[in-house]
């Protein structure tokens, strides 16, 4: 916890010496950025994503919302099978397979390329959900493919009481 | 930056001071793999516009070997001097390394490039494939054939390596 917290401390104060060295926009700055999770979607997971959604980000805990701002995406191939999604989506949404979606969904023929292939998918406004998982989830079965998506989702983490009186 | 009298190590800038820091540490709104937002501020001169079907303009610089620039967004003023931009179907784009890039965004042709008045736009950031150390450019599928106004562009965007933890 100290090593976290010294490297948050060094940063803040370099936040606020940019920002022309006012301490009193330190807590504003420390939350300007955005948290990010890293994750890969294997084959055996893409083959079972539509009745297994994926955990890409686990609840942030009671009185917290997690808020999506952006997916980078990277579709593996090159030496692997291409995924076979039919008419399906990846879709990303908050709880589970019925759950809001939160991000533009990635269409079939982005999944089943053939070439590695990195995306950037923006996020969508939806509902949000407090203290609920982001996971994957695809429309349909994949039906075949080795390869795998690796991927880092963007997102912030709010208090809901500090915005909620 | 002005000189403001504190430095790396003044001490007026405590962990008392900052100690929602290792609260939001600890309740995870704020997570050690964090990254900030950068944004640049542009302007499209007439000249530049009239210009852009042939001659695309940088916006953001490559990043560098392996590194991608993703938008996050992108806020558009159009500056109305005294003549419209008139044209067919022209669409100003922000787009990856060329006029051929993968596009980011485009803004609307009759509201904001050939308004007649001064107009703000923040259009819909796309699903696009992006590309190591290519810059971010604005570009036109056509020249327009008249028109005056100056374009202000403030870009939000990041930088990153491509490399994601857990790798397989």
């Amino acid at each position: 916890m100290a090593l976290k917290f010294d490297r948050f401390l060094d940063r803040s104060k370099q936040f606020i010496l940019n920002y022309a060295g006012d301490p009193g926009h330190c807590l504003d700055l420390q939350r300007s950025g955005d948290s990010y999770v890293d994750f890969v979607l294997s084959a055996a997971q893409m083959d079972t994503l539509n009745a297994t959604p994926v955990t890409l980000l686990a609840a942030p805990g009671a009185g917290l919302v997690n808020v999506c701002k952006g997916l980078f995406l990277q579709v593996n191939s090159t030496g692997f099978t291409a995924f076979e999604l039919g008419s399906g989506v990846l879709e990303v949404r908050y709880t589970d397979g019925s759950g809001a979606k939160v991000i533009t969904d990635v269409v079939n023929a982005s999944v089943e390329s053939a070439t590695d292939l990195p995306m950037w998918h923006p996020a969508i406004l939806s509902s949000v959900v407090a203290n609920a998982v982001i996971c994957a989830h695809t429309s349909t079965d994949v039906t075949a493919g080795t390869g795998n998506i690796q991927g880092r989702l963007f997102f912030k983490t709010i208090k809901v009481s500090e915005i909620v009186a | 930056m002005p000189d403001v009298g504190i430095s790396i190590k003044d001490e007026a800038i405590t962990r008392a001071r900052l100690h929602d820091t290792a609260q939001y540490v600890s309740t995870g709104e704020l997570s050690l793999q964090h990254e900030l937002s950068l944004y640049k501020d542009v302007t499209l001169s007439a000249a530049q516009l009239d210009a852009l079907n042939a001659t695309p303009v940088s916006l953001i610089a490559a990043p560098g070997v392996g590194k991608f620039i993703l938008i996050n967004q992108v806020l558009g003023f159009m500056d109305f001097q005294t003549t419209a931009y008139a044209g067919s179907s022209e669409v100003l784009e922000i787009r990856y390394t060329n006029a051929s890039g993968s596009k980011v965004c485009a803004f609307s042709e009759a509201t904001f490039v050939e308004a007649a008045a001064d107009a703000w736009e923040a259009p819909a950031i796309l699903v696009c494939n992006p590309v190591t150390n290519a810059a971010i450019v604005a570009a036109a599928n056509a020249d327009w054939t008249t028109g005056d106004g100056i374009v202000y562009l403030r870009i939000y965007y990041r930088i990153f390596t491509g490399t994601l933890n857990g790798t397989p």
